[in-house]
C-alpha cells in the first residue's frame, strides 16, 4: 500500500512540472501587461515601462519562472502587484470560501445521486427508472447559469426564501452558511446528479445480474444483506471514481457558479485575476489547483482500493 | 504639448462576463418575471434630468442637488453595487469607476462638475484668474476637516497636486497637466490660497482640477499611498473596512463640513464581478442602487416598479474615425460622403433607444459643456449627396475595412454603418476585436492606427478633453492623424481666451472645421443612467459613473 502510494505521489511531480510551464508561459501571453493594467489605459508608455521595470516584469522569463516556481515550492508565493496583498492571503481565503461550497455540494449530490441511482437500477427499465434518467439528462444538460438564474428568479427574488447573493455566507455564521449557501450548492447538484446516478444506476443493474447476487439469493439470504454486502460495494465502485474527478472542478472550476451568486471563491478570484492581468496570482492558483485535482484523483484511487482489495495485489 | 484628461471609458475597466449567456437570458427572464408580477406602473424615469438647481458660485451648497422630492430623513445604510476594483484603490493612479466611487466617498475634489456641467464649489469655495488665464488663485472652504483630525490648509492642496505632476508619479493625471502644470508651479499663498502658476494661458482650468480630473482628490500632504485600508479624505463618509472583491463599509464623518449632510449612516459597498449578478441583487432588494450600469438591461428593470431609472444627459459617445492620410478617406468628399450617409436618427432609434441620447452634430462640444457652437445646421442622412460626393472623389464601389471593439453599441453602430455605406456603393468589411486587442499596447495600438474605426468615450465636462488629444496635431489619441495647422491655432487661442464673446466665436469656426473637414464622425452624444430603489431617494444618475450619497437619505 504505501509503496504504491509512494509511486502515485513520484509520478505527481513530472505532471506538475509540466503544468508550471504551461501555466507560466500562457500567462503572459495575455494581452496587454501588469504596468497597463494597474496604471490604467491613460497613463504613458514612459510610466508603464517605469512601473514593470521597478517590479521586474521586464527580467528574461526564463528566470521570472525559476524564481515563480522555487516561491510556490517553498511557500513564499509573494506580493500581488495589481491588489497590493500577499498571494497566499488572495488565494487561501478564496479557497477556504470554496472547500466550503464545495463540501455544501457533496452532501447534497452525493447521497442523492446514489439514493437515485439506486432506485433507478433496482426499478430499471420502470417509468420511475426512465424518469430520473431523462431528468438528471436535461439537467446535466442545461449550463449553471440558466439553472442559477432560474434558481435565483423563483427563489430568492420571487419566493425571498433565500438571499441572491452568497456573500454573507462566506465569513457569516452556520445559520447564514446554510442557508445562503443552498441555492449555490443546489445548482451546483442539479448539474452533476443525472452523471452520478446514472453509474451508480448502471453499476446496480450490473451487479444485480452478477452471478454471485444470484447465489447469494438463492442461497436465501435476507434482501437487505445481499444490497448492503454485495449490491452496493460494487455499484458504488464507478460513483467513487466520478465523485473524485468532480472534486476538482467542484473547488476551482465554480467560476459561473460563484460570479453568478456573488461568492468570494477561488473561481472568483481566479477570474478576477484573469480580468485584471494579475498573473501572480493567476499563476500560483491554477498550479495549486492543479495540485488539488491530483491530490483529489489519488484520494479517489485510495477510496477506491479500499473498496476494491483486487486492485491493491496487482503488481 | 497639453494632453488634457481623458476621463475612463467606464467600460473599459471590466468587460461583461458571458455577456452573450448570462446576460441576454437573464434579462430576458427578469423581463418576463417583473412583467408578470407587477402592475403597469410606469417607473419614474429621468426625474432628474438636467439640474434643478443651479448652484454654480455659491458656497456651501450641495454638489449634487436632490433629485426626489421630500424632505431627507436622518440615518439608515445605503447598500451599493459596484464591480469589484481593478486594482489596489489609490487615488493617485485609480482609472476603473468602482475604485473612483469608493475613493470619492471618503475623499474630496477642490471642486465638483454638476450633472449640468456646471462647476460647483467643494473644498475650494472661490476661484479667479489673473494674467489671461496663465495664473489662477483658488481660495480654500475654512475649517474643514480631515478624518484623522487634522485641518485643511493650503498644505494639502499643494502636496496633492506636486504628488501628480511629479515626473515619477504613476498618475496618468501627469499627461493631463503636460505642458500645463508643473512642479513648483503650485504654491500656499496664506493657509487658506492656493496659486496655480501654468505654463501656458487655459481657460478652463478650473475643470482640470475638479471631478473631471478624477485623480485630483485632496489627500493630506502625509499621504503615504495606502489608500485602500486606511484613507484619509475630507469626504461625507469614514471608511471603516474594506475587504478585496467583497465590499467596503462606511460610517458617516460627524465632523463634515457640508452640515446637515451626510443624512445616511452609513454606506455598504457590495463588489460584483459580473453586471448580472449586480442585476440579481437590485432585483432581490439587497443593494438600493450601482454604481455602472449597462443601458442595454433597461429594458430588464424598466417594468420594476420598486426601482426608478434616474438619467441625465452626458457627453460621452463612440466616434467614428477616418484616417486623413490613407486612401480613401485622404479625400475629404469620402469622409463628408461617410458623414452624410449615415442614418443618425436611425442610430438613436434602434441602437441607442434611450431618452437621454441626443444627435450629435461632427464636432465635440457635447450637450452638457460650457460652450456649444451656434452656427451650423444639423447634419441628417442624406443619400444623394452622399452618392455624388463619393462618386466626384472616384472612389464609388471601393472596400474598406471597420474596426472596432466587442463593446457597448460599438458593433451594432458599425453593423449600422456598414449597411448605410451600402446604400452609396462603399462596401464596408467589419472587424470587431476584443477590447485588449483593439486598445493594445506599446507598439501595437489598433485603435491608433487602423484607417477607419469606431471608438469608445466617456463623458466629458470640457471640449478641450476631446479636441486636444484627438484632432491636434500629434495628439495622443489622434486616431485620424490629423493635422491642421488653422485649427491648432484656433484651440491654443481657445485655451488663452477667458472672455465669452471670444470663445463663442472660437467655437464656431472650430466646430465648422471639424463639421466640413469631418476627420471624425460624432453621431450621438449619450448620457448616464442609474436604477435606484425606492427607498434610496436623492441620488443622481452620472454619465461618468460618480456616486454622490452626501445628499442621499432612506424613506
Amino acid at each position: 500500500m504505501l509503496r504504491y502510494l509512494g509511486r502515485r505521489l513520484l509520478l505527481a511531480v513530472p505532471t506538475l512540472l509540466i503544468v508550471s510551464v504551461l501555466v507560466f508561459f500562457l500567462s503572459q501571453l495575455l494581452p496587454g501587461d501588469i504596468g497597463r493594467a494597474v496604471l490604467g489605459p491613460y497613463a504613458s508608455r514612459a510610466q508603464v515601462a517605469a512601473f514593470d521595470r521597478q517590479h521586474g516584469f521586464d527580467r528574461p522569463r526564463v528566470g521570472q519562472y525559476v524564481h515563480w516556481l522555487g516561491g510556490f515550492v517553498t511557500g513564499h508565493w509573494g506580493q500581488s502587484v495589481v491588489q497590493q496583498e500577499a498571494v497566499s492571503q488572495l488565494l487561501l481565503t478564496a479557497l477556504g470560501h470554496s472547500l466550503q461550497l464545495a463540501l455544501y455540494a457533496v452532501i447534497l449530490f452525493v447521497p442523492l445521486s446514489i439514493l437515485l441511482g439506486l432506485i433507478a437500477g433496482f426499478r430499471a427499465g420502470s417509468l420511475l427508472d426512465q424518469s430520473i434518467s431523462v431528468g438528471g439528462t436535461v439537467m446535466s444538460a442545461l449550463p449553471d447559469f440558466v439553472v442559477g438564474v432560474l434558481l435565483i428568479l423563483v427563489f430568492a427574488v420571487g419566493l425571498e426564501w433565500f438571499p441572491v447573493s452568497a456573500q454573507a455566507a462566506a465569513t457569516g455564521g452556520l445559520a447564514v452558511k446554510v442557508s445562503g449557501l443552498f441555492l449555490p450548492a443546489l445548482t451546483l447538484t442539479l448539474g452533476l446528479v443525472g452523471y452520478v446516478s446514472r453509474m451508480t444506476r448502471a453499476g446496480t443493474v450490473t451487479a444485480l445480474g452478477s452471478p454471485y447476487v444470484r447465489t447469494a439469493v438463492l442461497k436465501g439470504l435476507p434482501r437487505r444483506r445481499v444490497v448492503s454486502a454485495h449490491v452496493l460495494r460494487n455499484s458504488l465502485l464507478p460513483t467513487i471514481t466520478v465523485v473524485g474527478t468532480q472534486v476538482g472542478y467542484v473547488v476551482g472550476g465554480l467560476v459561473i457558479v460563484e460570479t453568478l451568486y456573488n461568492y468570494p471563491g477561488f473561481g472568483e478570484a481566479m477570474l478576477s485575476a484573469a480580468l485584471t492581468h494579475d498573473v501572480t496570482t493567476l499563476e500560483t492558483g491554477t498550479l495549486l489547483l492543479a495540485v488539488i485535482s491530483i491530490v483529489a484523483v489519488l484520494i479517489t484511487d485510495l477510496l477506491y482500493t479500499a473498496f476494491d482489495p483486487r486492485v491493491r495485489r496487482r503488481p | 504639448m497639453s494632453t488634457p484628461r481623458l476621463v475612463l471609458p467606464a467600460t473599459l475597466s471590466r468587460r461583461r462576463l458571458l455577456a452573450g449567456g448570462v446576460g441576454v437570458l437573464g434579462a430576458a427572464l427578469l423581463d418576463a418575471c417583473a412583467g408578470a408580477g407587477s402592475s403597469s406602473s410606469s417607473p419614474t424615469t429621468g426625474g432628474s434630468s438636467g439640474s434643478s438647481g443651479s448652484s454654480a458660485g455659491s458656497t456651501g451648497t450641495s454638489p449634487s442637488p436632490t433629485s426626489s422630492a421630500g424632505t431627507p430623513t436622518r440615518g439608515g445604510t445605503a447598500r451599493v453595487g459596484a464591480i469589484a476594483p481593478t486594482a489596489a484603490v489609490d487615488p493617485v493612479t485609480m482609472y476603473d469607476s468602482g475604485s473612483i466611487a469608493v475613493a470619492q466617498q471618503s475623499a474630496e475634489y477642490l471642486v465638483y462638475v454638476a450633472a449640468n456641467g456646471s462647476l460647483t464649489p467643494v473644498l475650494a469655495t472661490s476661484w479667479a484668474p489673473s494674467d489671461s488665464a496663465r495664473t489662477w488663485i483658488f481660495k480654500l472652504r475654512p475649517g474643514v476637516r480631515f478624518h484623522d483630525g487634522s485641518t485643511l490648509s493650503a498644505k494639502d492642496v499643494v502636496a496633492t497636486f506636486d504628488r501628480l505632476v511629479d515626473p515619477k508619479s504613476e498618475s496618468s493625471a501627469l499627461t493631463d497637466f503636460q505642458g500645463i502644470l508643473q512642479p513648483g508651479g503650485i504654491r500656499a499663498v496664506d493657509d487658506l490660497t492656493v496659486r496655480f502658476q501654468l505654463k501656458q494661458p487655459y481657460a478652463d482650468f478650473p475643470y482640470l482640477v475638479s471631478s473631471s480630473n478624477y485623480n485630483t482628490l485632496v489627500l493630506p500632504r502625509s499621504y503615504s499611498g495606502d489608500f485602500q485600508s486606511k484613507p484619509v479624505g475630507t469626504g461625507p463618509f469614514i471608511q471603516r473596512s474594506f475587504t478585496q472583491n467583497q465590499g467596503a463599509e462606511y460610517t458617516k464623518n460627524p465632523d463634515y463640513w457640508g452640515k446637515p449632510r451626510p443624512y445616511l449612516d452609513g454606506v455598504k459597498f457590495t463588489f460584483y464581478q459580473d453586471d448580472q449578478a449586480q442585476l440579481l441583487g437590485l432585483q432581490g432588494n439587497e443593494i438600493n442602487t450601482v454604481v455602472t450600469y449597462d443601458a442595454s438591461d433597461t429594458t430588464a428593470l424598466a417594468s420594476d416598479s420598486k426601482l426608478s431609472i434616474e438619467s441625465v444627459k452626458g457627453s460621452a459617445t463612440f466616434t467614428l474615425w477616418m484616417r486623413v492620410d490613407k486612401h480613401p478617406f485622404s479625400d475629404q468628399r469620402v469622409r463628408q460622403a461617410v458623414a452624410w450617409a449615415i442614418d443618425r436618427k436611425g442610430l438613436l432609434s434602434t441602437v441607442l433607444d434611450h431618452d437621454h441620447a441626443v444627435l450629435g452634430n461632427d464636432h465635440f462640444f457635447g450637450p452638457t459643456m460650457p460652450v456649444r457652437p451656434t452656427n451650423l445646421m444639423q447634419r441628417t442622412q442624406n443619400l444623394a449627396k452622399a452618392r455624388q460626393l463619393l462618386h466626384a472623389a472616384g472612389a464609388t464601389g471601393q472596400k474598406v475595412t471597420l474596426t472596432t471593439e466587442n463593446d457597448g453599441p460599438a458593433a451594432d453602430y458599425a453593423t449600422l454603418v456598414k449597411s448605410d455605406l451600402a446604400k452609396i456603393g462603399l462596401t464596408v468589411d467589419l472587424n470587431v476585436m476584443s477590447q485588449d486587442a483593439f486598445y493594445g499596447s506599446g507598439s501595437n495600438q489598433p485603435w491608433l492606427e487602423v484607417p477607419f474605426g469606431i471608438v469608445d468615450w466617456a463623458s466629458r465636462a470640457i471640449p478641450e478633453e476631446y479636441l486636444d488629444p484627438v484632432l491636434k496635431t500629434g495628439g495622443v489619441w489622434n486616431s485620424p492623424h490629423y493635422s491642421n495647422p488653422a485649427l491648432d491655432q484656433l484651440l491654443a487661442r481657445f485655451n488663452a481666451t477667458t472672455d465669452h464673446a471670444t470663445r463663442q466665436s472660437l467655437v464656431n469656426q472650430i466646430a465648422e472645421i471639424t463639421w466640413t473637414d469631418v476627420p471624425v464622425i460624432v453621431a450621438y452624444w449619450d448620457g448616464g443612467q442609474r436604477p435606484v430603489l425606492d427607498t434610496l431617494r436623492g441620488v443622481q444618475a452620472s454619465a461618468s459613473s460618480y456616486l454622490d450619497l452626501s445628499s442621499a437619505w432612506l424613506t
